[in-house]
């Protein structure tokens, strides 16, 4: 610190700027470059009084260099959103596989799994532009044949870390109709400890294939069904204790509408109306954990001659949808409910899907390696030693050693063709079936 | 010692780093936690309470907040907010401010020390490194290459 002013005082005013500031500030002194990116100042700014929520937006397309947009603050879409380079890409040419997981805390996390064929996630804070690539799960493609997944992304309070937990289902095609299917393989990675670790699950319910998750009173939550019985149930999963739970939805709510995800709207736990209708209720728990607290909020009536998608709730109670205008032309509507009315906010001449998130501006991440995007290097180190942070590459070293960088090369073209071209003959491919491997001993047992 | 005014309430002294004697009310003083901590610990009855961080020209700008702040209620926010936007603005660089602030972190006065932290921060928050070394005397402690690494590291912010 400066010779004279106590640090508490510094990190009193330094708690009240802004991410951007602050990042620049790492540059005063090793100190301040010190205090900015602990742990302790981390949570400190977060608990500050003052947040500001900014809004990333990003089209996924099959287009190469699809265009990721923050926002600052509410302002949207009043202020130009700042353009970002978001240095996570899907391992194909386009982007199409990169799908968004769920958010808290300021950090983002995104997934290509093109499918099921590949398992790569980044955790990603827009806000001070740094990504952390998550190593290679346990359970893959080449392990354990297709496989159908959900993830959820959320804060453990109690360790004061980052966790990501996947679900892992058999494959539709291999599922016995008719009878109850395996329980799914479940994995979590925690940020502190950079790896991955199976935890034991007796979940009933099926999750469909990338569901969205809603973190929120420190559990991710998901719709799911049970594979006998008729209507939907939200499965949670606890970021400390680990433990699954199972909210369920009276039937008064699904005589209401059907729905297709759950979400974080104003603090409540929300269910989010499929788009099929031209009537759309808002249902919320107003008390988390009670279901007699089911409440429905109101109802969108859509007067919109083209189909809408549901894209996000945002902050200030408006909730976003998108809609396809013509070819090339998405165009984003926002719904504000006091209102009663739609918006059209903004179009873009796109192909694909449009995702929105309302990302509080934090410095989580702050604390640790900035990742260098190196798609080849991915598959080929996360193979190599996939329990290791080793994803993380500098891109200065691998330029610098020609004779590896054609190894992994010639190693991940390989590899690519197993996983792309041999789909159609997978089960003779040398890959174990799925009803064979799927039980966590089994998984276990190949660690 | 202790005075005791019409109103029946009691009065306490505050002696500053230089000597300067404040009385005031014990209601006004005890905003301040570590004041209010003194007069439990019945460190007021042997006398007024040496303060030997804060100067009497510090002294006199707390004092000043604190009575405006135990006088007001709830009903009065707005009001309170325009005060304070006044207060802070009398106390005119960044000098000032940080002296006050240090007084509060000292004295432990959460509202002042929000109000000054937040004034000092709106003040920096466009500043270059260089700025705000110069600002409080800050030894620029990287090696060349440790600088290089940080701000390219951190460029993106620069922009």
């Amino acid at each position: 610190m400066s010779d004279n002013i106590p640090e508490d005082v510094i990190v009193s005013i330094l708690s009240k700027l802004p991410a951007k500031s602050l990042m620049r500030f790492r540059c005063v002194s090793r100190s301040w470059d010190r205090l900015i990116t602990s742990s302790a100042f981390i949570n400190r700014h977060l608990s500050s009084t003052n947040r500001t929520n900014n809004l990333l937006l990003f089209i996924v397309s099959e287009c190469i260099f699809d265009p990721y947009f923050l926002y600052p603050g509410e302002h949207f879409p009043e202020i130009c959103g700042e353009e970002l380079y978001c240095p996570f890409r899907s391992r194909e040419t386009s982007s199409f596989g990169v799908k968004k997981v769920g958010s808290c805390r300021g950090v983002i996390c995104l997934c290509d799994d093109t499918e099921g064929y590949f398992d790569r996630f980044t955790l990603w804070n827009p806000s001070i532009r740094r990504t952390v690539f998550v190593p290679e799960p346990t359970i893959t493609f080449r392990s354990h044949g297709r496989h159908i997944t959900s993830q959820g992304f959320g804060y453990d309070s109690s360790s004061n870390d980052y966790k990501l937990v996947r679900l892992v289902y058999s494959s539709s095609i291999d599922i016995d109709y008719g009878k109850e299917p395996l329980p799914p393989l479940v994995e979590v990675y925690s940020l502190k400890s950079g790896s991955w670790r199976m935890v034991p699950s007796d979940v009933k319910l099926n999750l469909d294939r990338n569901k969205g998750c809603a973190f929120m009173n420190g559990a991710c939550h998901w719709l799911a069904h049970s594979w006998d019985l008729p209507g939907d149930r939200i499965l949670s999963f606890d970021m400390s204790s680990e433990v699954f739970g199972e909210i369920l939805i009276p039937d008064c709510v699904h005589s209401s509408g059907s729905f297709t995800d759950v979400a974080d709207f104003g603090g409540y736990l929300t269910l989010v109306p499929s788009v099929l209708g031209n009537q759309l209720p808002i249902w919320v728990m107003k008390q988390y954990g009670n279901v007699e607290s089911w409440t429905k909020l109101f109802t969108i009536n859509v007067e919109i001659d083209s189909e809408i998608d549901f894209l996000a709730f945002r902050k200030n109670g408006e909730i976003l949808f998108e809609t396809i205008l013509e070819l090339y032309q998405l165009q984003l509507l926002s719904y504000d409910p006091n209102r009663e009315e739609f918006l059209d906010y903004c179009s873009f001449p796109a192909e694909g899907s449009l995702y929105v998130e309302s990302l509080e501006e934090t410095l989580v991440l702050a604390d640790e390696e900035n990742g260098v995007w190196d798609v080849d290097a991915y598959v080929s180190d996360a193979s190599m030693d996939g329990s290791s942070n080793s994803s993380i590459v500098d891109a200065e070293e691998r330029e610098n050693n020609e004779v590896l960088t054609m190894e992994d090369d010639s190693y991940t073209r390989e590899a690519h063709i197993v996983m792309m071209d041999d789909v159609s003959d997978k089960d003779t491919n040398g890959v174990v079936p799925m009803e064979h491997s799927f039980t966590c001993e089994d998984a276990a047992q190949e660690e | 010692m202790s005075i005791t005014t019409e109103n029946n309430e009691k009065m306490i002294t505050l002696m500053s780093s230089d000597g300067e004697e404040f009385v005031v009310e014990e209601a006004v003083a005890a905003q301040s936690q570590t004041i209010k901590h003194l007069i439990e610990d019945g460190c007021s009855t042997e006398g007024s309470i040496p303060l030997p961080n804060v100067t009497g020209r510090v002294l006199s700008e707390v004092i000043q907040y604190c009575k405006k702040h135990s006088s007001s209620d709830d009903k009065e926010e707005k009001e309170l907010e325009a005060w304070d936007a006044e207060f802070v603005k009398a106390a005119d660089d960044h000098v000032a401010l940080t002296d006050l602030m240090m007084a509060a972190n000292f004295l432990d006065i959460k509202g002042l020390l929000d109000l000054v932290a937040q004034t000092l921060a709106n003040m920096i928050t466009g500043k270059s490194p260089e700025e705000v070394r110069r600002m409080w005397n800050i030894k620029n402690d990287f090696t060349p290459e440790e600088a290089e690494k940080v701000r390219k590291e951190n460029q993106w912010a620069f922009e």
